[in-house]
C-alpha cells in the first residue's frame, strides 16, 4: 500500500480539507480576536463571526420559518477568492481549503502562515489536539449494481431484506494505535450533484488529542504523519473503479 | 473416541476485532453522537453550506405549499415565480458562503430571506410578480432599499450583504 500514500488524482473528490489545531486556553475570550484582521495575511479582509449556520424549520403562530443558531466562538475570515476559510476561536484554530483542492504543500504552507498570526494573538499556549480532516464527495454513476463496486466501507444489508437503499449514515471510530491517534470516519449518502449520479460523502477525520505540544515543529510533524495515514485510509475505502473515476 | 479439545477463544480471529466497547449507555451515546455531528458540521464550511442550503430549500418548499389568507389578512401565498427566484438567489449566496438566518412568506405576496447580525439586518424579498428587492436596515432606523437588476446587479448582491453586515 505504500505506493498509495502519495497518489495524486486529477479529479480528486475533495470538497474541503481542514487543519484543526486546538489549544489549552483558560484565559482566552472573544475580545482577544477583535482586531485580528490587522495581523492576517493579505486577502483575508472578509470577517465573519463564527456561527453555527444551522437552519431549522419551525412553525410559530402559523408562520413557517427557518432559523439559524448563532454561537460566538471566535471569528472566521474568508480569503483565497472564497476558497480559504480560517477560524480563530477561543479554543483553537482551523483552516479550510474548499474545492478545487490543490496540493498538500499549498494547504500546509497557507495554514502555517495563518497559524503564525494566531500564535501572535494567543501567545505560546500548549497545543492539546491536532486534527486533519478531508471531506470527499464521491459522485458514483447510476445505475449502481452494488456499492461494493465503488466503496469498501458500506452498510451491509442482509439478503433477507429488500435491497433498495434510499440513504444511509455510517460512523466508525477506529483507533490508530501505532500513531496514538484516532480515526472518525463518517460516510453518508447526500443529495446528488446531478441526476445521473449517487453522491456519497466520505468524511475522514484523523486526530491526536491529549497532547501538550509547545513547539511548532512538533505540530507540523504530527500533521505530516496524519496526512500519510489519511491517504491510506482514503485508499482503503475505495476500489479501482473509483480510482478510475477520479483519475 | 477421545474428545477433541476446543481451541481457546480468540476474539482477534473475528474481523473487525472488538477489544473494548466504549458505550456506557444508549442515551449517552446518542447525545454524544448528536453533539459530535453538530461540531463536525460547524467545523466544515462545505457541509455547513451544503446542509444549510438543503434546509433552506426545504423551508422554501414548505412555504410554497401555504394557502391563500395564510396570515388571516388575505395575503397571497408565494407562487412559483417567487420560489424559483428565491432558490436562485439562495444558491448564488451559498456560493459566496452566505446562509440565511430566516425565511418567511411575505404579506405582500412572495418570500423574504433574512440575514442578520447583531445590529443590522438584510432581507431579500422576491415578489410573486417577479421583481426582487434588497433591503438593509439597522437598529437606529437607517434603511436602504435597492431593486435587484435596476439599482444593483444580481452578481453584486453577495458582496453588498457582506459589506453591510460586516
Amino acid at each position: 500500500m505504500s505506493w498509495l500514500k502519495d497518489r495524486h488524482y486529477d479529479k480528486a473528490p475533495i470538497k474541503e480539507a481542514i487543519i484543526d489545531i486546538q489549544v489549552e486556553s483558560p484565559s482566552l475570550s472573544l475580545a482577544n480576536f477583535e482586531k485580528v484582521d490587522i495581523s492576517l495575511p493579505k486577502g483575508y479582509a472578509e470577517r465573519r463571526k463564527v456561527m453555527m449556520g444551522q437552519l431549522r424549520g419551525q412553525l410559530e403562530g402559523g408562520v413557517l420559518t427557518a432559523t439559524a443558531k448563532q454561537d460566538d466562538m471566535g471569528y472566521a475570515f474568508v480569503g483565497g477568492e472564497g476558497k480559504h476559510v480560517v477560524q480563530f476561536k477561543v479554543n483553537g484554530f482551523a483552516f479550510s481549503r474548499l474545492a478545487p483542492y490543490q496540493t498538500w504543500k499549498q494547504l500546509r504552507n497557507e495554514a502555517k502562515t495563518l497559524w503564525e498570526s494566531y500564535r501572535q494573538i494567543v501567545g505560546a499556549l500548549p497545543v492539546v489536539r491536532i486534527g486533519l480532516r478531508y471531506v470527499n464527495q464521491l459522485d458514483l454513476p447510476l445505475p449502481i449494481r452494488d456499492f461494493r463496486d465503488f466503496i469498501r466501507l458500506y452498510p451491509e444489508i442482509s439478503s433477507d431484506l429488500p435491497q433498495l437503499l434510499a440513504g444511509f449514515f455510517l460512523q466508525v471510530q477506529i483507533p490508530q494505535e501505532d500513531l496514538g491517534a484516532m480515526l472518525i470516519l463518517n460516510e453518508a449518502m447526500v443529495p446528488p450533484s446531478s441526476p445521473d449520479v449517487a453522491s456519497v460523502v466520505l468524511d475522514i477525520d484523523v486526530f491526536k488529542q491529549g497532547l501538550k505540544l509547545e513547539s511548532d515543529d512538533e505540530i507540523w510533524n504530527v500533521l505530516e504523519a496524519l496526512r500519510l495515514r489519511k491517504n491510506l485510509i482514503f485508499e482503503g475505502c475505495i476500489t479501482n473503479n473509483t480510482r478510475e473515476l477520479i483519475s | 473416541m477421545p474428545a477433541v479439545p476446543l481451541p481457546p477463544f480468540r476474539p482477534d480471529r473475528f474481523g473487525p476485532a472488538v477489544h473494548r466497547v466504549e458505550t456506557p449507555s444508549y442515551n449517552q451515546r446518542t447525545s454524544e453522537l448528536r453533539d459530535d455531528w453538530l461540531r463536525r458540521l460547524e467545523q466544515s464550511t462545505f457541509l455547513t453550506i451544503k446542509y444549510g442550503l438543503i434546509d433552506a430549500e426545504g423551508a422554501l418548499d414548505r412555504i410554497s405549499s401555504m394557502e391563500r389568507d395564510w396570515d388571516s389578512y388575505g395575503a397571497e401565498p408565494p407562487n412559483a415565480n417567487a420560489v424559483r427566484a428565491s432558490k436562485e438567489i439562495l444558491e448564488e449566496l451559498a456560493g459566496a458562503l452566505i446562509l440565511p438566518s430566516t425565511i418567511v412568506p411575505s404579506a405582500e405576496g412572495g418570500i423574504s430571506i433574512y440575514f442578520m447580525t447583531g445590529h443590522r439586518t438584510v432581507y431579500i424579498e422576491s415578489y410573486n410578480q417577479g421583481s426582487q428587492t434588497l433591503v438593509m436596515y439597522d437598529h437606529n432606523g437607517n434603511a436602504e432599499v435597492l431593486e435587484i437588476g435596476r439599482d444593483i446587479s444580481r452578481a453584486d448582491v453577495a458582496g453588498r450583504i457582506l459589506t453591510y453586515l460586516g
